[in-house]
């Protein structure tokens, strides 16, 4: 068996031997030892290897939470020293995360409670402000590697509509048993008779039942068909509220005139079928959220200078012309002019570039870059709100198309339906008017009653219900079923580069030149690993093996390089320039020189890690759709994407966000319907333009840019199976489509000619549902097993 | 005969109490986590030790102090 790190349970190439244990990073052995210094070490009983590695180096500042009024905003509860918050953590996934943050106490005194809620991954705290501050624990919590993160308002939205929707299953649920158990008496042969005052109390009693099962359970039903009818569109609810309302009149009328015994138990069966269809369906993925704006990458807060005096104050009250500070690793909130001298901004959140940008004093900079090095010193240009990030996010087209739940397909078919309905039941009522006056108003509502759309209703809730799920467990999350039907249409694929078909955290090193021996890949290193540059951090990483030396009269000249004194040798790391060698191959990918002493040793040619599997994936969607690649980086890789897309029309290099989000308008211009994968900040816009936007992420649970759908980054090479499997599903809605119509057909053809009876009816319509039901979850489960998913 | 109703009615109470305990427990969150009571349930009761530790608190000081 391969050694993996006692903590986090990754593989590693060096290893920390620490306590007999062997740990994968330092990281890890600290967390480790705060657990062990507090008798904590359950935490690795309960699962193997539990913790989290931390991946990134990113700093994250939480004073601003100590701010008076942000402090109320955020908690839950909070009475002056005890307060309550509840924290999003994404990194909890496993039952030694549940025990560990239940049993922050022991860790910190000033923790009362904690208590863990898995599907949400989130974790409610209570804690005694004079033991602990809000951001003492946010800060302790990070320490251990759970990185906490206050709950945005969708989050907090989403659990209150989910809860009330299964109150009103529930409920629906409770009057469909009664109510059946109350018609029982109906189901019996004629020989079979009971006190007829016996039946009609049931009767009444069912009446009553009925009412909530209408107007709680049923209402939403009546308030979207009453909002489309007012903006003049025809959606599955109308006929749905149609024939609830139908159904509903004529038993009503049947009881009172005591004629029959009415179709109630139809009527609760109807509303209870149809409402797990929507709890099916609307099960999302609560963990995960797809609406995030950009004021969830932002901090809270900011500190702002006035007179010489730091305050901190939320970013919503910043104003142009107000100084802010901002540290090492924080994001700069708002588009704002450099005071300080000089500084370098991370701007791969934004463009994608990893490289940092050099900003000069009196530099304009964009707001969602991050400070490297020193603080600096700001003046906002605009408010946050009138931002160029919070501009790029207000672009959107189409917003009403894309937040319907229902898919298209089933709008259109509803739409004809609808009016066939209205069309047959007025016309045999006009006919039985002129034939039979007395059974005119019978068949009109039988008409109506029997064509109720249930099995129509249920097939794409379940179908692409079931479909979503079984997407969800391959890591491609959905943001509302629907999308799978979107998913079909798709005839342009739009990749982001950087991030999306490369992977971020690796990069692909060699050396060119003379190769270095042990100890100068040990010098090397030792002075790469004083810088925070992208392209030195990954000569880190591709020297793991080396040793690290002591580095004297280190200094780095931004955009060129670095050098140091190292061991009695004069090394320096950079541009050709920089090391004064020849520049030997234009710019085909990020180079960097070594220079030690008065030889110039060679360079490191530095590329993108390309996901595995990129070319194959990329390669099969190419054989249906149109495949363009956009990247925000420079050029250096046209030759290897030109391999693969052969038409050098389709790959852009030098992308802003702007341009990508332009590309994607203008393949929407020309008719097409466009997908967009990309990852970062910077393909915001481009994937809402987007008729499907789908967002790779490498911790789905991590914060990612808004989009339809989330894809673990592992699983993107199966994207064209996804696609596939997206197409089955929306013919097994048409067949079921066709399975409804059958049975309405049937159904039709006995209620026009004035024969429904209220037992064929009981018998037909749970029928229909109940088989179409069955019909496309097998299917579709089916469907799923052919094809590995 | 007049006895059924007495009895439907009866029962209809007596499920009517359990749609309202279902109501409750909706309402008080007692379906939103159906994976952590069934873990937390086997988590062994440990003696609490009573003093705190401060040297969490100086390392995690440490730790961001490094970091920055």
């Amino acid at each position: 068996m391969s050694k993996t790190c006692y903590h986090c349970g990754s593989p590693s190439q060096s290893w920390v031997r620490h306590d007999d244990k062997d740990f994968c990073c330092e990281g890890c052995v600290m967390v480790y030892d705060i657990l062990k210094e507090n008798d904590m070490g359950a935490y690795y009983d309960i699962e193997n290897a539990p913790g989290i590695r931390n991946k990134k180096i990113s700093v994250d500042y939480y004073d601003y939470l100590d701010q008076e009024d942000i402090k109320r905003s955020v908690l839950d509860f909070y009475d002056g020293s005890v307060g309550r918050i509840k924290l999003y953590i994404p990194a909890i996934h496993c039952s030694s995360c549940i025990w560990l943050i239940e049993n922050l106490h022991r860790l910190h005194k000033g923790v009362i409670q904690s208590t863990v809620n898995f599907n949400r991954r989130e974790a409610a705290i209570t804690f005694n402000e004079d033991d602990i501050k809000l951001s003492e624990l946010m800060t302790l919590l990070a320490s251990i590697n759970y990185k906490p993160h206050i709950k945005t308002e969708e989050q907090k939205k989403s659990s209150k509509r989910s809860k009330q929707l299964l109150v009103k299953l529930g409920i629906a649920g409770f009057i469909f048993g009664n109510v059946m158990l109350l018609s029982f008496p109906d189901y019996l042969s004629e020989d079979i008779t009971l006190n007829p005052e016996i039946i009609a109390w049931f009767k009444w009693i069912s009446v009553l039942l009925s009412i909530p099962a209408m107007f709680y359970s049923g209402n939403e039903y009546f308030i979207t068909a009453w909002k489309n009818i007012k903006r003049g569109i025809v959606s599955i609810d109308m006929p749905i509220a149609i024939g609830i309302t139908a159904i509903f009149v004529r038993s009503l009328f049947e009881i009172i005139t005591n004629v029959g015994s009415g179709y109630l138990d139809s009527l609760t069966g109807l509303v209870f079928f149809l409402l797990i269809g929507k709890w099916y369906q609307a099960k999302t993925y609560e963990a995960l959220s797809f609406d995030n704006d950009y004021s969830s990458y932002f901090p809270l807060g900011i500190t702002r200078i006035v007179d010489d005096h730091e305050g901190i104050v939320p970013i919503s009250e910043l104003q142009s012309g107000d100084k802010i500070q901002v540290r090492n690793g924080e994001i700069i909130p708002a588009d704002a002019t450099l005071l300080s001298i000089g500084a370098s901004v991370d701007y791969s959140f934004i463009t994608g570039e990893s490289v940092p940008v050099r900003k000069e004093k009196g530099d304009l900079i964009y707001a969602g870059g991050r400070v490297i090095g020193n603080a600096l010193l700001l003046e906002v240009q605009k408010k946050v709100e009138t931002g160029y990030l919070a501009e790029l996010w207000k672009e959107r087209s189409g917003t009403n198309e894309k937040e319907s739940m229902i898919s298209h397909t089933l709008n259109v078919v509803s739409k004809y339906f609808t009016i066939a309905i209205i069309l047959i039941s007025t016309l045999t009522g006009l006919y039985w008017a002129f034939v039979d006056g007395s059974k005119a108003v019978m068949a009109f509502t039988s008409v109506l009653i029997i064509a109720c759309p249930c099995a129509l209703a249920l097939s794409v809730p379940f179908a692409f219900g079931h479909a979503g799920r079984i997407l969800g467990k391959n890591h491609f999350y959905l943001k509302l079923t629907a999308i799978i039907e979107k998913l079909t249409k798709v005839d342009a694929i739009v990749f982001d580069k950087t991030g999306t078909l490369t992977d971020p955290e690796h990069f692909e090193v060699e050396f060119k030149g003379e190769a270095p021996d042990h100890y100068m890949q040990s010098i090397i290193k030792s002075l790469a690993h004083q810088s925070r540059h992208p392209l030195s951090r990954a000569l880190v990483k591709h020297l793991e093996k080396a040793d690290t030396f002591e580095v004297f009269d280190f200094s780095e000249q931004e955009g060129a390089g670095v050098r140091a004194q190292i061991m009695n040798h004069q090394v320096k790391l950079g541009s050709a320039q920089f090391v004064q060698a020849e520049n030997q191959l234009g710019n085909q990918s990020a180079q960097v020189y070594v220079r030690i002493d008065d030889r110039v040793l060679g360079y490191y040619t530095i590329k993108n890690y390309y996901r595995p599997d990129w070319q194959k994936m990329l390669q099969t969607v190419q054989q249906y759709t149109d495949v363009h690649i956009l990247s925000g980086d420079n050029d250096a890789e046209q030759e290897a994407l030109n391999a693969i897309v052969q038409d050098a029309d389709k790959i852009h290099f030098f992308q802003t966000p702007k341009d990508k989000q332009v590309y994607v308008q203008a393949l929407k211009a020309q008719g097409k319907t466009v997908m967009m994968v990309g990852d970062g900040l910077n393909d915001v816009g481009a994937l809402k333009e987007a008729h499907v936007g789908i967002a790779v992420a490498d911790d789905v649970h991590q914060f990612s840019p808004s989009s339809d759908a989330i894809i673990s980054a592992g699983e993107l090479k199966h994207l064209p199976r996804f696609i596939n499997f997206s197409k089955v599903a929306l013919k097994i809605v048409y067949a079921s489509i066709v399975i409804s119509f059958l049975y309405n057909v049937v159904g039709l053809s006995f209620a026009v000619s004035g024969q429904l009876s209220p037992l064929f009816a009981a018998i037909l319509m749970p029928l229909s549902s109940v088989s179409v039901v069955v019909y496309t979850s097998l299917s579709v489960m089916m469907a799923g097993k052919r094809r590995d998913l | 005969m007049e006895i059924i109703i007495l009895l439907v009615v009866a029962s209809l109470c007596v499920a009517l109490i359990f749609l309202g305990l279902f109501v409750w427990a909706v309402k008080t969150g007692q379906y939103d986590d159906d994976y952590s009571p069934s873990v937390r349930i086997l988590f062994d009761q440990q003696e609490e030790k009573k003093e705190s530790n401060s040297k969490i608190q100086n390392l995690s000081k440490a730790g961001k102090q490094a970091k920055a």
